[in-house]
């Protein structure tokens, strides 16, 4: 199996705290149109929004764990015209822009993000184009407690080339050295401070370091995958769907080797009697959805 | 011809038997694992460091490969390496890691070279009374030194050894 089945990203699936603030970040402030509330298949209360080729379905979770410290975000892709745009709206409605020093090449110069009302990371990137609203879902990050285990998930199992790297150059040693130094800002999830297993005399100190991040392609976006920063709690190991959740547009008919290729690596899933759709969970406990549907 | 190592003061009576591993730094792993790998034929062995339990007792990164009967253990470089000039292919940048090939394989392993673009110098021919016969100098894409030579002793030498299962 491989990117030919999965064309894409088809939507993410985003708890939040306050329903109600949470469409108003996402209309108001970033120009995406409410479709409709309670017009999908969750559970709690949510809202569908649309951004650009892509849907954003904001879930109702009055236990939306604060993401905020990690590096699990979200990023669409706009104009410049656009981002401009979103900026002015955002500024009027008291929401701060923060422009963190890029550690990823492709996103060098995309240093906009926002947090929604509950905490969670929004980024816009700049993408060639006329008009001014969110064209669509560029990457999706989530955190992994295990990068090999991503790894073999995400490219051996669903066939996803990767994209890059962050973590693994010596130019991330030194960008996390600035950051240390506090001469540069830097992405919740991109350094993390360690004390070095061998203590160096004069160096008995927290030490910065990169956090890796790893980079897959599905189609025009990208999944990026996270070392966890600290303990989180995944979800007991019966539960193959919830929120928040990374959903992948597969080619019609992809369904079948979707369900074979993760019933040959042992990963348990839901679907293929009479859904159009695979609901699992990757090797981190990250909720997965495959869908036909655009 | 053989080679006397009757003065040798170590070998297999002092249970030393062959170099292990050694850690070696570079700028970028993931360039340094596509040259190990399709270039030398580096087998990959294992990760440290790539889980949330190992960040946290403060190891470094380490990709560990196999390459016959040593293991090459990689590490990012966390401060700057100095780069040896461009048409520098023989030295010792802190070091030089000479890979033992067979006579027979040398020129394959040249056009290897060759074939992925990798610059190197030689053959260079050793003097007959040596144990070496003919080296190829290059470096990995951090400028860490290398070599491959053969040996002329090499029908003397254990064949076959692995890292994984030597005999």
């Amino acid at each position: 199996m491989g990117a030919q089945i999965i064309q894409g990203l088809s939507h993410l699936v985003i708890t939040v705290g306050d329903l109600d603030a949470a469409v108003a970040f996402y209309r108001d402030g970033l120009g995406m149109t409410c479709l409709g509330r309670d017009i999908g298949t969750e559970d709690a209360p949510h809202a569908v929004m649309a951004a650009g080729d892509h849907k954003v379905i904001l879930v109702a979770d009055a236990d939306h764990p604060d993401l905020s410290a990690t590096g699990v975000h979200q990023a669409y892709r706009i104009s410049a015209a656009g981002r401009a745009l979103v900026a002015d709206r955002l500024g009027a409605l008291g929401f701060k822009i923060e422009t963190y020093v890029e550690d990823r090449a492709a996103e060098a110069g995309d240093n906009f993000y926002i947090f929604d009302p509950a905490g969670n990371r929004v980024q816009l990137v700049i993408q060639n184009g006329n008009g001014d609203a969110i064209a669509g879902i560029d990457h999706a990050c989530v955190q992994h407690y295990d990068m090999q285990w991503a790894e073999a998930f995400y490219a051996t199992t669903l066939g996803l080339p990767r994209d890059d790297a962050t973590g693994l150059k010596s130019t991330d040693y030194f960008r996390a050295r600035d950051w240390g130094d506090d001469k540069i800002d830097l992405a919740p999830g991109c350094c993390r401070l360690i004390r070095y297993y061998r203590e160096v005399p004069g160096q008995n100190r927290m030490q910065p370091r990169p956090n890796l991040q790893m980079y897959f392609r599905a189609g025009a976006s990208v999944v990026g995958i996270y070392l966890a920063m600290e303990d989180y709690a995944e979800p007991p190991e019966e539960q193959l769907t919830g929120a928040p959740r990374t959903g992948f547009r597969v080619r019609p008919g992809g369904l079948d080797p979707i369900a074979r290729t993760l019933e040959a690596a042992g990963q348990p899933f839901i679907g293929l009697d009479g859904r159009d759709q695979i609901l699992c969970r990757d090797t981190g406990g990250n909720f997965i959805e495959f869908t036909e549907q655009a | 011809m053989s080679i006397d190592d009757s003065n040798l003061e170590s070998g297999p009576e002092s249970g030393m038997h062959s170099l292990n591993h050694t850690a070696m730094p570079v700028i970028d792993m993931d360039a340094a694992e596509t040259f190990y790998c399709d270039v030398l034929g580096a087998m990959p062995h294992n990760n440290t460091c790539f889980t949330y339990e190992d960040v946290k007792t403060g190891t470094a990164i380490f990709k560990s490969f196999i390459i016959g009967d040593f293991l090459l253990a990689l590490t990012v470089a966390r401060n700057p390496m100095e780069m040896p000039p461009a048409e520098q292919f023989r030295g010792a940048h802190g070091y030089r890691h000479g890979f033992q090939i067979s006579r027979a394989h040398f020129g394959e392993i040249k056009a290897s070279l060759v074939a992925h673009g990798v610059p190197y110098e030689g053959p260079v021919v050793h003097p007959e009374a040596g144990p070496f016969g003919e080296s190829l100098y290059f470096k990995d894409p951090s400028g860490n030194f290398l070599e491959f030579v053969w040996r002329r002793d090499e029908d003397a030498l254990p064949k076959n050894r692995t890292y994984l299962s030597p005999e």
